[in-house]
């Protein structure tokens, strides 16, 4: 903008601005209404959150993107795309991509296909243990990948627990029934990983179920399976939808089975390799850049076009 | 050997110079470096502490080492715990400002910040000793000690299936002996190695990766797997064979209690046509551009080379430089087996051309 009169309006419109930041500055500082003193609390709320977000979440990535475009592998400088270049024209990388969304979006239903009749029962029936039951199902979310795939490796690795079993009543070899480093064993560690997760999410779906509908359909004549399918299902719908968007970001994060089970390149082992010899920061950075825009488009899709409610 | 003083004193061991370490006023002078480069350095001119990276306790007998020249000399070398990719990483930032007199550590590492000219030339005592495709002829980088790709077998289980001990990488191909092989990818330095020795002994090159491509796709399909973390598996019969250096073979062997001695095998192996199977991979070391205590960083450099400091490697199993003037403990594996299968690359053009290699290899062979 070069002629005055357009610098003088943007002036004044950056003047009318810090007025109106400098004015809701001030009323948060000095509430009068009810209602300026609950917008206060609000602020006071959330000012943790939105310093976290801002701290640990905009600055961080603003970096990441920051390095996806420099020129000089130790220094942010110049701006250049070749790395876009590189993730979008080599078809390796597609492949990693289709390899990661694939093994992901197949774990997820999976893991949610299981996760619907383990809520359903600790929900609707009375388990002896059920605390136990409850932890036990919980518990593989405080296991670091990497240990979930040592225990696949324990159970159906050559010399896994169930490899042993299965040999020796089909009189058939261990290493030829043995899985655990290949792309089934990695699909079982992935849902081993995520049926807790998905788990718990439908649990507080299904506590929120009306059950007077329920006893009112089994009252008139229907089946468990005709209540669960007609009244019980429209209900837990959203919680569904909820845990597959969840899950399937979760799987998409797996990083530390993959170290144990180099099967599959997918797209964080592909990411670290980047970051190993030769140090390719720029790819790794355009990489984890598209990573983040996906999840985040893929979650806001998902929340815009369905009802589930997801914070996470 | 030394490396047995009680106390830490300021007097040296007997029969060695008489330095009273920093701070004193004597004129104690050590004649160090190889021909063009022999100097005489003043103890005066000694720090309290030589900073060198990644002489390090927990690394190839490196303690040992350390309290011995400190012993000999009076001077301290301090603990310096990473990794040669980290002290590159550190040398960079702090190029302006040097911290460390040397670099230790891999080969390679040495020779990327020699081209990033981070090292100066200096040939220590013995330099003449190492062999020429294991040093820089500009003085630069010289290797101190190798480690060289090798496989390490159960030979219990082998003994059970009827499998002889494995002499050529074709070996590894029989089915009863690939179902339960383990090897590392192309991107630890362990696994490209390991991939290097294979293409090499199948008749391929630096240019040439696709005799080890084809045997990978072979291997995986025979259900070798590649994975990183197979110790612990190996001793619980997971895996019975493993590809690694001579040095983390033989390492399990004698130091590890969870596998009996007995039932440990290790194997260095060559080609079919007599081609070599086994590649070096060289550690080293540099003096650093603009070093804070050249005098204490040379001597520390001439002493690591002395017969001496050598020795002090073959007790965590690994070769020394100078192996052939030294008497191999019984546990190594025969020196003739080395000269069968051993060889080396231009490391400068491995630097090079490495991250091409990596990715030809694991894309190649879908790793």
């Amino acid at each position: 903008m070069s002629d005055r009169h357009a610098e003088n309006s943007s002036l004044s419109t950056v003047r009318a601005l810090t007025a109106r930041v400098v004015g809701a500055v001030e009323t948060v500082a000095n509430p009068v209404t009810e209602r300026e003193r609950e917008y206060r609390r609000i602020v006071a709320l959330c000012a943790p959150f939105a310093a976290l977000v801002l701290v640990a979440g905009l600055y961080p990535l603003s970096e990441v993107v920051r390095i996806s475009v420099s020129t000089a592998q130790y220094r942010s400088v110049g701006f250049s795309l070749d790395a876009y270049a590189t993730l979008f024209g080599d078809p390796y990388y597609r492949r990693v991509a289709f390899d990661s969304l694939w093994l992901t979006t197949g774990t997820t239903l999976v893991s949610v296909g299981l996760a619907v009749p383990i809520a359903h029962a600790l929900e609707k029936y009375d388990l002896p243990g059920e605390d136990l039951l409850v932890t036990l199902v919980s518990f593989p979310i405080s296991l670091p990948g990497i240990v979930a795939a040592f225990m696949i490796l324990v159970l159906f690795g050559n010399n896994g627990v169930v490899t042993a079993v299965a040999a020796a009543l089909t009189g058939s070899r261990p290493t030829d029934l043995a899985f655990a480093v290949s792309v089934p064993g990695l699909f079982v560690a992935f849902v081993y990983s995520m049926v807790p997760r998905a788990t718990l999410i439908l649990r507080g779906t299904y506590a929120e179920v009306d059950s007077a509908a329920e006893e009112a359909a089994q009252a008139l004549g229907a089946t468990p399976f005709e209540t669960f399918r007609y009244v019980t299902l429209p209900q837990i719908r959203p919680g569904i939808t909820g845990a597959l968007i969840l899950t399937f970001r979760t799987g998409l994060a797996i990083f530390g089975t993959l170290v144990v089970i180099q099967t599959l390149v997918v797209w964080t082992l592909q990411l670290s390799r980047e970051l190993g010899v030769g140090y390719d920061v720029q790819v790794a950075g355009a990489m984890a850049t598209v990573y983040f825009a996906f999840t985040f488009l893929f979650t806001v899709l998902g929340l815009r076009y369905t009802s589930a409610e997801v914070g996470i | 050997m030394a490396g047995l003083a009680g106390c830490l004193t300021t007097s040296s061991s007997e029969g060695d110079a008489d330095a009273t370490g920093s701070g004193g006023g004597d004129a104690e002078t050590y004649e160090v470096g190889y021909r063009d480069f022999q100097t005489n350095i003043e103890a005066t001119a000694f720090p309290d502490m030589l900073y060198f990276y990644c002489v390090q306790s927990g690394w190839m007998n490196w303690p040992s080492l350390m309290q011995s020249f400190e012993d000999s000399y009076g001077v301290a070398v301090h603990d310096d715990d990473r990794s040669s990719g980290e002290a590159l990483q550190h040398m960079r930032s702090h190029s302006n400002n040097v911290t460390h007199s040397g670099y230790n550590g891999g080969y390679t590492y040495g020779i990327v910040a020699r081209n990033e000219g981070f090292t100066q030339a200096y040939k220590p005592q013995g330099w003449d000793k190492v062999p020429d495709s294991l040093k820089t002829d500009d003085g630069h980088v010289t290797a101190t000690r190798r480690v060289t790709t090798a496989v390490t077998y159960r030979k219990d289980i082998y003994e059970e299936r009827g499998l002889d001990e494995p002499t050529t990488w074709e070996d590894l191909l029989q089915p009863e002996l690939m179902q339960d092989l383990a090897l590392q990818t192309p991107q630890a330095a362990v696994g490209l190695a390991a991939a290097l020795s294979i293409n090499n002994a199948r008749g391929g090159s630096m240019n040439d990766l696709q005799p080890v491509i084809d045997y990978y796709e072979r291997i995986q399909e025979g259900g070798a797997e590649f994975t990183d973390n197979f110790l612990a598996q190996f001793s619980r019969g997971e895996y019975a064979t493993f590809i690694r250096y001579d040095y983390s073979g033989l390492d399990l062997k004698y130091n590890n209690d969870e596998v009996a001695e007995e039932n440990v095998g290790v194997a260095l192996l060559g080609g079919e046509n007599g081609n070599k199977g086994a590649l070096n991979m060289p550690y080293g070391y540099a003096l650093l551009e603009g070093a804070p205590n050249p005098a204490a960083g040379k001597l520390f450099m001439d002493y690591v080379l002395s017969l001496e400091g050598q020795q002090q490697f073959l007790d965590a199993y690994v070769r020394p430089i100078r192996s052939s003037e030294l008497e191999l403990p019984e546990e190594f594996i025969d020196p003739a087996e080395y000269d069968r299968t051993e060889f080396q690359v231009d490391y400068g053009q491995l630097v090079d051309q490495q991250e091409d290699i990596i990715q030809e290899i694991t894309r190649g062979a879908n790793i």
